[in-house]
């Protein structure tokens, strides 16, 4: 079971709206299992990184931290704009 | 459809910060927000800025915590000139921006599909060239009602 983590600057808004959004998309595709996403509060990201196992990222300098997990851009999801190549990519490492 | 609950038109701000300071004053008049709402905002744009860029209009969607909220809703704040913002999720790509929608959310988390409608509306180009044309606070709350 794969751990798609959505994480956003406030937690009330962007980040539950691309959790859904991606949630929707995979479906669309015919993939329903075999992961959980889940929109997570930005304060608590070192510690939600270490159970996930993808990253949608809705804050800056996501990519530029290290992290071991792959990284993936939540403003794709958010605004529609380069969602289904974004979409392609997170497939890959389903 | 979407409620504006509030709408300024034609507002003269220099930067986000002032455009904050008197957009606030009025919402703590009417209790929607509470005294630390300012600050707040402003600070957490800063960290967490919320520019977005479509293909036919640039807009922002400042919020802030609950916690600083009193009532929920969605405020439309036009600009007369745009003014420099940060797009989301980006420490310096800018944007120039005179459309702004401050979410105010009262509960933990913004109403179902808000946001989704919203993003929807903002790529419809027929949408943003109806709300570029807009001159009245009645006309920009049809159009978003529609």
């Amino acid at each position: 079971m794969k751990k798609i983590i959505v994480a956003c600057g406030s937690g009330v808004a962007t980040s539950q709206n691309v959790a859904t959004r991606v949630q929707m998309m995979l479906e669309e595709k015919g993939i329903t299992n075999g992961y959980k996403i889940v929109p997570v509060d930005i304060k608590s990201i070192e510690s939600e990184i270490k159970n996930a196992d993808i990253y949608v990222s809705l804050v800056p300098e996501a990519k530029n931290m290290g992290y071991k997990i792959p990284v993936f851009d939540g403003i794709k999801f958010l605004t529609g704009m380069g969602a289904d190549e974004e979409l392609e990519e997170i497939i890959k490492e389903l | 459809m979407i409620e504006l609950k509030k709408v300024f038109l034609n507002i003269k701000a220099d930067n986000f910060q002032d455009m904050i300071k008197q957009v606030s004053k009025k919402l703590l008049v009417e209790n929607y927000i509470n005294n630390d709402f300012e600050t707040s905002i402003i600070k957490r744009e800063k960290s967490y800025p919320t520019g977005l860029h479509f293909e036919n209009i640039d807009v922002a969607i400042p919020h802030t915590d609950p916690e600083f909220v009193n009532k929920s809703g969605v405020i439309a704040v036009i600009l007369q000139d745009p003014i420099e913002m940060i797009h989301m999720a980006t420490t310096d790509k800018k944007l120039q921006i005179k459309h702004f929608f401050i979410l105010l959310v009262k509960e933990g988390k913004l109403q179902m599909g808000l946001l989704t409608d919203l993003m929807q509306k903002f790529n419809d180009k027929v949408f943003v060239s109806k709300i570029k044309k807009a001159n009245t606070k009645e006309e920009l709350k049809d159009i978003f009602n529609s």
